[in-house]
């Protein structure tokens, strides 16, 4: 029988992601029919943000994004409603690298890893990423045109060897993959637009990381463990906008009480 | 109700790949341009595709379907010669002409093609001067606009689609004309003071005058010299 806790089936699905996208973005010199058909642009989920919009007052899609975009947009968002931002845990290519990354990070830094920034600044600055929401689609409406490609860390990675690559984004890519190596999810938790707009709804969604605070232990392993370094152990239910839906607290993986932290529609015995 | 991470990637993948099946099958899982330009939506013009929805990925065939220009029109007005004008994408041209002071890419098929239909697009992007000749000689525009467009115009050297040049490259064929060169400058590209006086027909003594003032002093047309200079100095 398979144990969840040695086969952790997320980053297994990470490692599917991963390929799947890496193979789509070199199709055309592979030229694999079964593959999805179209440039990256067209299967980039968060195009679908910057476009929408636009798409909505004026019919137009901005250049370089097509229908396809708003589509799975439209498919993640439905995700989203009920299990929070499973995208960014389970599918995400960038958030899957960094977190491979990390590993040597936690190697190296055991215990200091991930807890390098102060937690006065550190709770400032996660919401810069909103900044960088509101700026990208701000200026792709007025403009048009993909301003973020300039600095896309997601598109650099996908087109290393193309010459569509950016400067920026190259910059960007290579800063957040290093910083992986002492925080967890550098992008993610400070610059990434699209998990911005995600983590919005975890304040609604049906499915949410729960706590029995009547089995639990306080022993603050589930703390400990958060990729995103929220605060699990006095929460009844993880609302908090960063919450990525890793399942990494839960009574499935880090937690050793059984049925205390778990991914569900309501508390137990709470009607 | 409790959920196991087990059931999540199923979900995602029932969720994503079943929606994009679905969006397949109702005709809407759009992965590529549909090489039709938006519509004006407002004005007299309303209804109209919009030159300035062009984009570099069109080819001069999907110009020609949405806007009946023909792609062997365009290919003469951007100075491209090539066997299939039909497949030639628009984007191209800013790669053909990199070397060239100025850009001459999709902005200026957008304002040629606006220009053409009698279509608003508010540019003052620089058209090449065969883009201006073909304009003018099919009288899409009177000899006032194109007096205005020559002011700041260019000669494209002549390319082929394969991106290689004939004999003279960009930067030497490149030769502006406008209201500001003056006798000097046109001695600069093989052309001789007698040559350039047999052309406007008038005896020139002062070389640092410019060729429009000479023309409005002796009631010549600049356009039509500025034209045949611009010839001279392609040869």
């Amino acid at each position: 029988m398979i144990n969840n806790k040695k086969f952790n089936i997320r980053i297994f699905t990470q490692i599917i992601f991963f390929v799947f996208i890496l193979l789509i973005s070199i199709n055309k010199y592979l030229g694999i029919t079964l593959l999805p058909e179209g440039s990256l642009h067209s299967l980039c989920p968060y195009g679908g943000i910057e476009t929408f919009i636009s798409f909505i007052t004026a019919g137009t899609i901005v250049k370089k994004i097509h229908e396809s975009a708003l589509i799975l947009a439209a498919l993640i968002l439905m995700l989203t409603l009920l299990f929070g931002p499973v995208f960014c845990s389970f599918v995400c290519p960038l958030g899957s690298i960094q977190e491979w990354f990390g590993k040597i990070g936690k190697v190296v830094f055991k215990k200091r890893y991930n807890h390098f920034i102060p937690y006065k600044f550190d709770k400032y600055l996660r919401f810069l990423r909103y900044i960088t929401l509101i700026w990208t689609v701000y200026l792709t409406t007025q403009t048009m045109r993909l301003v973020f490609l300039e600095v896309d860390p997601y598109f650099a990675l996908f087109n290393l060897w193309s010459d569509e690559v950016t400067i920026g984004g190259i910059i960007v890519l290579v800063s957040t993959l290093l910083l992986s190596l002492f925080v967890e999810r550098p992008w993610c938790k400070y610059a990434c637009p699209y998990g911005a707009f995600l983590g919005i709804f975890n304040k609604i969604r049906l499915f949410k990381i729960r706590r029995n605070s009547s089995s639990c232990i306080n022993c603050n392993i589930c703390d400990n463990t958060c990729p995103m370094n929220i605060t699990v152990s006095n929460k009844d239910k993880i609302t908090d906008h960063q919450c990525i839906s890793c399942f990494e607290c839960t009574s499935e993986y880090k937690c050793p009480i059984e049925k205390t932290v778990t991914f569900s529609t309501k508390k137990e015995g709470v009607k | 109700m409790k959920l196991k991470s087990l059931y999540i990637p199923l979900v995602i993948i029932i969720i994503l790949f079943g929606g994009v099946t679905i969006s397949k099958g109702l005709g809407i899982w759009i992965t590529e341009s549909t090489k039709i330009p938006k519509t004006i939506s407002s004005g007299t013009y309303a209804g109209e595709y919009d030159p300035s929805d062009i984009r570099g990925s069109y080819t001069f065939d999907d110009i020609y379907n949405s806007f009946n220009i023909s792609p062997e029109i365009l290919a003469e007005a951007f100075n491209i010669i090539t066997d299939k004008p039909r497949d030639f994408q628009v984007k191209s041209l800013e790669d053909m002409y990199s070397d060239l002071e100025v850009e001459v890419g999709t902005d200026s098929v957008r304002r040629f093609t606006a220009l053409y239909t009698g279509l608003p697009y508010d540019s003052d992007e620089i058209l090449p001067q065969q883009a201006i000749t073909i304009l003018y000689s099919n009288n899409k525009i009177s000899d006032s606009e194109m007096e205005s467009l020559l002011e700041n115009t260019i000669i494209l050297p002549t390319i082929t689609d394969d991106t290689s040049t004939n004999s003279n490259s960009a930067s030497e064929t490149e030769s502006v004309i406008n209201g500001k060169t003056t006798v000097k400058d046109v001695l600069k590209y093989d052309i001789s003071l007698e040559q350039l006086e047999e052309l406007i027909g008038i005896k020139i003594d002062d070389q640092s005058s410019t060729i429009r003032d000479l023309c409005q002093e002796n009631g010549i047309s600049f356009s039509t010299i500025k034209n045949s200079l611009n010839e001279l100095m392609s040869e």
